[in-house]
Order: structure tokens, then sequence, then C-alpha cells
């Protein structure tokens, strides 16, 4: 038996979608009830959608009568995000899939949100160009999908993440609002990274990147995985950053020519750049490989076994799933010299339990991915599973790592959310989540856990600053002045952990004789008022972690790792708020191997309707003004 | 009279899909239709549902049959699956189980456009051509036969065809090597040919290849000034060559055939296609994708060409 609301709603939607797009038989709907994930949720309605247009009437009518809306394109998702768990309305947007524009001269494309990931490429390729995300779905996954759950893949390491080449979007929010963010918005990658659970993507616009002039693939075979993990230490810290750094492990190299060899890891290097300098890059990475015990060394490789080589790294996924229907993908990033570590880990679990699988890198970023087969009918199996994982979820958070680096949280990894966040931060979520949705709608039952978190504690030395933010007194910015140390300084992996008042002079001149660059061009100021201005249009793309203070306490979102699709996308949220939002207390900030030149960010912070919402989540008391160092520059 | 059959036996191989949607990528049916009904992935899950009796072949005949129609037979996904599952075999399989015959093809595609042709009162009947891009040739003879028996007169311009039928498994790609450069129009062309090159299996050099879609921008993007468009026709094999022009021979007088011409287009549409377009006496032309339409708006309006292009979702 249907709901009265939800009849009423059907009825309004078949008159603006036609009866053909509106899908209602029990074969739809169960065609509709599965993603890549072993989970499974059936819808009470597939509607297809064939123009943006068509979205937000639709959300509006949803609303009306409080009916749950899933966004389905192509269904490629590890962990369930797709998934009507409150039953509803299913949107297939799929069919969303043009390509509006491409331009050269500025470097963007504007897409719809159903245009498949490889279109793009194949249509930008000629023109001598690329878009840098490239998930090892990247032939069949939505553009929309990949940015909803801040898709990396091989080239993030170089080219950062989906969130760092998004430049605008169109957002339809619960109440059918339409919304045209720009980058330098707050509200831009809140949104866009949500999940679908905070606002649904009809449109984007992202970075498009010339191809490098001159490009080189090495691949190297090593008897041990450890000794691939050195050589990929190494060469990160010898400041050379490859476009693409990845290691195919012993299980997965049982499908190809290697299997039953001496070789234990293939390690692929792609180097991308001026002629002069890959040349020189390939030198040392040739030395290093050397360094390391590289068995086997392959410099002056064809284009048929660069693709091979390729082939192999992806087919290390999916080559299991011949031995059973189950099959679940985990992806964990922790730090580049704790890798090792999380992965003998998580050898030894699977030995434990006696699982079948592999794990492949993105040995770059620290990115790993256990990949897990069972059999779906036997539940005995499917709960050694569960029970493992958790194992190794608890031993990744003892590292500082992430939950997850680019499939984001969805069901599957919800209830470990427990782990990775403090109780202040998913409270802080919860909340996000009930203002911009207040009838929970939206992909509803995603991300955020279900079950109590513990208590937190609070770090002795930010603890008058978690009383301020609690208080109802004006928060005094000039207090977090005092907040100057360099927390930790981490050369092996590249990252700057630091107090936020520290100044970018000082912060400089401890760094910049070791070779190692802040990513941004700003000389002078704190970090605080770099980060909050929002001047430089790309500063909080390096920013992998942020501890702040608002009204709901002491959060901490991100960490030490590169790729992070964990939670909802606070550290963008936070920058060019000018303060109105919350203090940053800690900053952990990726560097680079050389000075880079800032864009400055055109946009201003401007107020709407639904920061005002979110303002009173943030700063109920409204204690936090515009900082006094951000007033003085705006005069 | 009712026949039981033992799913569980037939669909054996159906159990191991992971449901990973790697078989999406290629398939013609899914992206024409981008509806899961008419993907390879929903083609093992209906046999996975048959085996845990969630459905019936009695009950959803309907669902199946829009299912399992849609399938080119190109084995496309039957090449990508991890699982080794061969997602057009089992189609085959259901198809036999609901008693279709192959041969059997109920709805043509484009049949009963005639009756909804909006614009009819508009336009004498002789001046509507038709552009296909339909990957079912048989699909599109049948149509233009019962536009033929409305009394239209309809030509057939198949110029810019897109047969993805060509992608039979292991079949070898064969086009002739003289061109400086070579565009496609189509997607799936482009990639079998590019992942030809990389593979060593055609000699040439992975610039020499283009796609264009509609994204083209004059003011934003150069295009090299000698190009020649990959027909889908190339592909064809001499068996399907054959087939194509028994289905045709009815027409043969009214078509135009480009097959055998070479010529460009772009925004430098070579000059002697442009002739050819000003020559066609329809006024009208229907293409049947948005990207057809776009480019041929692209072309008339910069050639100044006094024709009117129309897509065929005003009619549908």
């Amino acid at each position: 038996m249907r709901e009265v609301n939800f009849e009423k709603a059907l009825k309004e939607i078949t008159k603006i979608l036609g009866k053909k797009n509106v899908l209602l038989s029990r074969t739809e709907l169960l065609l509709n009830s599965y993603d890549s994930s072993p989970l499974k949720a059936r819808p009470q309605a597939v509607l297809n959608i064939k123009q943006t247009a068509q979205v937000a009437p639709i959300l509006k009518i949803a609303y009306k009568y409080a009916q749950a809306v899933t966004v389905r394109m192509s269904a490629s998702n590890h962990d369930g995000a797709c998934l009507p768990l409150k039953g509803g309305f299913v949107l297939n947007m799929s069919a969303l899939d043009k390509v509006l524009e491409i331009n050269t001269k500025e470097n963007f494309a504007l897409v719809e949100s159903g245009v498949i990931n490889q279109d793009l490429q194949d249509i930008l390729a000629p023109l001598g160009y690329f878009f840098a995300p490239d998930p090892a779905s990247k032939n069949f996954s939505t553009l929309g999908g990949n940015f909803a759950l801040n898709a990396g893949g091989a080239k993030s390491l170089k080219y950062g993440a989906s969130s760092a080449n998004l430049l605008g979007a169109e957002i339809i929010l619960c109440d059918g609002t339409i919304l045209t963010l720009e980058r330098g918005n707050p509200l831009l990658h809140l949104l866009v990274h949500s999940e679908g659970t905070l606002g649904i993507i009809t449109k984007l616009k992202v970075k498009i990147i010339p191809l490098a002039p001159y490009k080189k693939t090495l691949t190297a075979a090593f008897t041990t995985l450890e000794k691939a993990m050195q050589a990929v230490q190494k060469i990160i810290s010898l400041g050379i950053l490859p476009s693409a750094l990845e290691i195919v492990d012993e299980n997965a190299l049982s499908f190809t020519p290697y299997k039953n060899t001496k070789i234990k890891a293939l390690l692929i290097t792609e180097l991308e750049g001026e002629k002069e300098q890959v040349t020189n890059e390939q030198k040392q990475t040739v030395n290093i490989f050397k360094n390391t015990c590289a068995v086997e060394i392959k410099i002056n490789l064809t284009a048929a076994e660069i693709k091979q080589a390729w082939k192999t790294r992806a087919k290390a996924a999916l080559a299991l799933a011949k031995q059973a229907s189950g099959f679940v993908s985990y992806d964990y990033a922790v730090t580049r010299p704790q890798l090792v570590k999380a992965v003998a880990f998580t050898q030894e679990i699977f030995k434990k339990y006696n699982l079948r699988g592999t794990i492949v890198f993105h040995a770059g970023d620290g990115n790993f991915h256990p990949n897990i087969i069972f059999d779906e009918n036997n539940l005995y199996e499917a709960n050694l599973v569960k029970t493992a994982v958790k194992e190794i979820d608890n031993f990744i958070f003892s590292l500082g790592g992430t939950l997850s680096a680019e499939h984001g949280i969805a069901i599957q990894k919800r209830a470990a959310m427990t782990i990775f966040f403090s109780q202040d931060t998913l409270n802080l979520f919860k909340k996000i989540k009930t203002v911009l949705d207040e009838k929970n709608i939206l992909n509803p039952q995603k991300i955020l856990p279900l079950c109590e978190t513990k208590a937190q504690k609070i770090p002795f030395g930010l603890k008058s600053f978690y009383n301020k933010a609690k208080g109802n007194k004006q928060f005094d910015f000039k207090i977090i002045n005092k907040l100057n140390k360099i927390i930790d300084f981490d050369k092996e992996n590249y990252t700057l952990t630091v107090q936020a008042g520290a100044l970018i002079e000082d912060i400089k001149k401890q760094i910049e004789p070791q070779n190692f660059y802040l990513p941004t061009s700003k000389k002078k100021g704190a970090l605080l008022d770099l980060f909050l201005s929002g001047q430089d249009g790309n500063f909080a793309d390096f920013v992998t972690g942020l501890t702040f203070v608002c009204a709901e306490g002491l959060i901490n979102v991100g960490g030490k790792f590169v790729k992070n699709a964990a939670g909802y996308d606070l550290i963008h949220f936070l920058a060019g708020t000018l303060g109105t939002f919350g203090a940053p207390l800690v900053f952990t900030i990726r560097l680079l191997p050389k000075q880079i030149e800032s864009q400055i960010n055109k946009n201003k912070f401007v107020q709407n309707e639904t920061l005002i919402k979110l303002k009173q989540v943030f700063d109920k008391n409204n204690i936090f003004q515009i900082s006094g160092q951000q007033n003085e520059e705006e005069i | 009279m009712k026949k039981k059959y033992n799913f569980e036996n037939i669909f054996a191989d159906a159990l191991k899909c992971n449901h990973c949607g790697l078989c999406l990528q290629n398939c013609p049916a899914y992206r024409r239709y981008k509806e899961e009904i008419s993907s390879p992935r929903a083609r093992v899950q209906i046999a996975n549902l048959l085996i845990k009796k969630k459905i019936t072949v009695k009950q959803d005949r309907q669902a199946l049959l829009k299912c399992v129609q849609s399938c080119q037979n190109c084995y496309n996904c039957a090449v990508l699956c991890p699982a080794g599952i061969n997602p057009r075999d089992i189609n085959q399989r259901i198809k036999n189980i609901l008693g279709l015959k192959e041969k059997q093809d109920k709805k043509p595609l484009l049949k009963n456009i005639l009756l909804k042709l909006k614009f009819r009162k508009y336009f004498a009947k002789k001046d509507f051509l038709f552009l296909t891009s339909s990957p079912d040739f048989k699909q599109i003879a049948k149509t233009l036969n019962s536009l033929k028996q409305n009394n239209f007169d309809v030509s057939l311009y198949k110029g810019i065809c897109n047969f993805p039928s060509v992608f039979f498994a292991g079949k070898t790609i064969k086009i002739p090597l003289t061109y400086k450069k070579y565009i496609f129009d189509d997607i799936e062309n482009y990639r079998l040919v590019k992942n030809a090159i990389t593979d060593g299996k055609l000699d040439l050099k992975q610039e020499q290849i283009l796609y264009i879609t509609q994204v083209i921008n004059p003011n934003t993007i150069k295009l090299p000034e000698e190009s020649l468009i990959i027909k889908s026709n190339v592909f064809l094999t001499q068996k399907m060559k054959e087939e194509e022009e028994k289905l045709f021979t009815n027409f043969k007088n009214k078509t135009l055939n480009f097959a055998n011409e070479r010529y460009y287009y772009g925004p430098n549409f070579h000059e002697k296609t442009v002739e050819y377009f000003k020559q066609i006496p329809q006024k009208i032309f229907i293409t049947l994708s948005e990207r057809e339409n776009n480019f041929l708006e692209i072309i008339f309006k910069k050639h100044k060409i006094d024709k009117k292009v129309i897509s065929i979702q005003n009619f549908i």
C-alpha cells in the first residue's frame, strides 16, 4: 500500500514528466535497487529526468509531500550512495549527458551532471586538454557521481581530487531552490561533495588542464612490497611529483604474465611536464629504483605496453570478480610513511580471517583499497568481513588515517564514522543536514551514523577557545595570534601541521631553506587571515586538515592525508567566510616542492538565505563577527 | 500449457554478477536510452531476479520484453565483464523463455512517428528528409516502408549514420589509411579506433584521429583544416553491407548515399558537401540526434543555407 502523500506527489510529478518517464513496475523498481556494493534498497518509483529544468519542480513537489528523493545514474559506487533507503523517488539523471561548453581560453568545461567522465576526456583530448579526476570507473561513472563523492583517481596526486577541480555548480536544494554557485562561495564544496544529502547537482563547471608537452611512463618490478613502497617514499621525498604513482600487488599480479615469478609488486610511475624536467626526473627515479633493488626496470615503453601496464592496474580490483558474487571495496588513506604499516596490518587481517581479496594502491597519495570478495548467500562469511573491516577501521584511525579517500561514506561506512569523528563534529554534521534538509528528503539516512558516539576529550591547550566559542561573549580573533607554533613538520609526507595564528613569513623562514614551499604566493600575514579571507582561490585545496571552534564545540576534520571524502567538506566551507562561522585553530597544509603562483579569488563573501540558516548552527549566540584583521583589509 | 523452467540451471552464470557496472560503458542500447532496464547489467539482474523468484515471466512480461529487445547483439558487454559473464547470451536465453524468435521485432523504432507528426499540416509531404543515425537499419527500413505506405514522399540521408553493430567482438577493422586526419562523430567508433591504434593493430598515430561533438564552438576552438569524417559504413563487414543494400533497394533512387564520398565537416565544412546540401530539394531536415541537429544548424547558419533543422524529439 502506498501512502496518500506519495500518491499525490506521484500524480503531480507524472504531469511534469509524462507517464512514459515514471516507472512503477515491479521489475523496473528492482532493477533500480542496487549499485556496485552488495547492498540493496527498493524505491517506490523511478523518474527518468530528461532535462535539467525538470529537477527543481520535482523537488518542489517532493518537498511539499515530504517524499524521499535519491539520485541514481551509472550506479557504480561501492558504498550504496544511490540506494533509496527510505524508498520514495529515484531520479535517473543519466540522460542529462550534454557537454554544454568547453572553453579553452579560460580553461573550463560546463557539463550536465550525467556526462560520463571518459566522454569528457575524449572530447578534450583532441583539443590538447584533459580533466584530472580519473577514477578507475571513469569509463562509465558520471561526473555528477564523481563530484558528489569527491572521487580521486590515479592523477590526483599531482592535480588533486574532484574538489580541487571544481569551479562552479548548479545545485537544487531540498525545496526546489536553484543555486548557481561559483568557486569562492563557501556553499559550493559543502553542497557538491555531500553525496546528494544536501542538494542535487544538475550542472558542473570543471577545470580542464592542458596536456603536458612531454610524458614518460616507467615501470619497475620488485621482489617485495616493502621495497616498492620505499621507492615511492624516496621519489616523493626528492620533490618529484609524478602525475601517477601506483602499485600493483602480488595477488593482482597473479592474473598477469608475472604470475608465479619472483616479482611481488609492480610500480607504475608516470612523469609529466617539460621535456627537460621529465628527463631529469626520470634519471633520478631510475636511480631510486636501482637503489631499492628493483628487479626489472622498463623505461622505453611503447603505447601498447603502457596501456597494458594500466590495464594490469585496472584489472587488479576486478580480477576477483570471477570468484564470488559479493564484492566490497574500501578506500582508506594514511600518510605515505605509514602506508607500509597499514598494508601489512590489512594483509594480516586477511590472513587472520581467511579472507579472499587484493589490495590496490594509489601509493603516491597514501590511498589503498582493500578489495574483499565473499559469498553473498553465506551469512557467516559476510559477517566475518564486517568484523575484519572493523578491526582495520580501528587500526587506520590509530594511524591518523581517513575512513574514505575517494569513495564516500554512504551506507557501508556509516557506522564507522563514530570511530573517525568526534562527537561535536558528528553533531555539527547532523545539524547541517537538519537545517539544509529539514524534512530529510534528500538521500536520507546516508553518511551520518545512527548510533551514539563516545564523549570527546578536549586537548588541554585548546580548552579556553572551546569555552569561549561555547559562551555568549563576542569572540575576539586576536587571542588566536598567540597560537603560532609549528606542531609537526613532516618532511617525508610533505605536510605541515601548524597553529592558525602563525605568520606566513615565519613559516617560510623555517621551511623554504629546506626546499619546502607553502601553496600560496602571499608573503605576509597570519595563516588564519589568508584562510578566512578566501582571497587565495586555491589555498583551501591544499589544507588537508582543520581544527576549529564554533558554537557546536571543537570540530576536527581531515588530517595529514592527501585525499579525503569522509563527511561534509567543512574546510572549503570555512575558507572565505571571514570568520563569521567559527575560528580555525590548527591547520594541516600540504607542502609543495616548488613555489606556485596563487590565483586571486574575485568572488566576495555574500550572505544568502542558506548561509543565514547555517549561521544559526555554527554560531547560534552570534558571537563570531568578521574578524578584526579582515575588517581593516576590507576598508 | 505451462512450461516449467529451472532458472537456477539456465542462468547459473548470472549468479556471479556483482553489479559493478563495467558493462555499461560501451553498450549502444544503454548509451542511447540511458535507462537501467536497457543495460547489460539489467539483463543479468533479470536472470537473477527470476532465479530468486522476485519476478515471474508471466506477470512481468512487459518489462522483460522492454529489457531484452533493446539489446543490439554487439557483445561489447561480454568482452568487458570481469566475472566472465556474457550478458548478450543471457539476454538470448531470456528471449527464448519469452518465446521470442530471433528475427522478431515488434516495435520499429520510429513506427507511428507519422501519426504523431505535429508539423504535418504545415508542410507539404514531400518536404521531409530523414537523417538517420539509428543503429538498427532493419528498423529504419521498416519505418521508411510505413512512411511510404502513408503516401509520404520520403528520402533517406545516411551520410551521418552510426552503426554500433560493427562492434562485433574480435573482428578486425579496415580503414583506408590515406588521410591526414580522421574525424569521428560517433564516440563508440572513435574509441574502437583509438584502442586499435594503442594495441598496434592499426598503422595510424593518435594525433590523426579526432572526435567531434556538439560542443564545437568556433570561437574557442581551432580545428585542423583538412579532416575526413569516418562513416560507420566503412566498418561494415561485407555480409552486413549486402544485407543493408538489400533492405534499401526500394529507396535507391531517392537515397542520397554519401557512403563512398569523401567529405569534410565541422566549422571548415567542405564546399562540395555544402553544395550537396544546397541541391537537396527538401526544405526541412529531421535529425535523430541532438548532435546532428546542432551540427547542421551551425553549418546552415555559417553557409547561409535556407533550410530548417528539426529534431525528432519534437515528434515523438
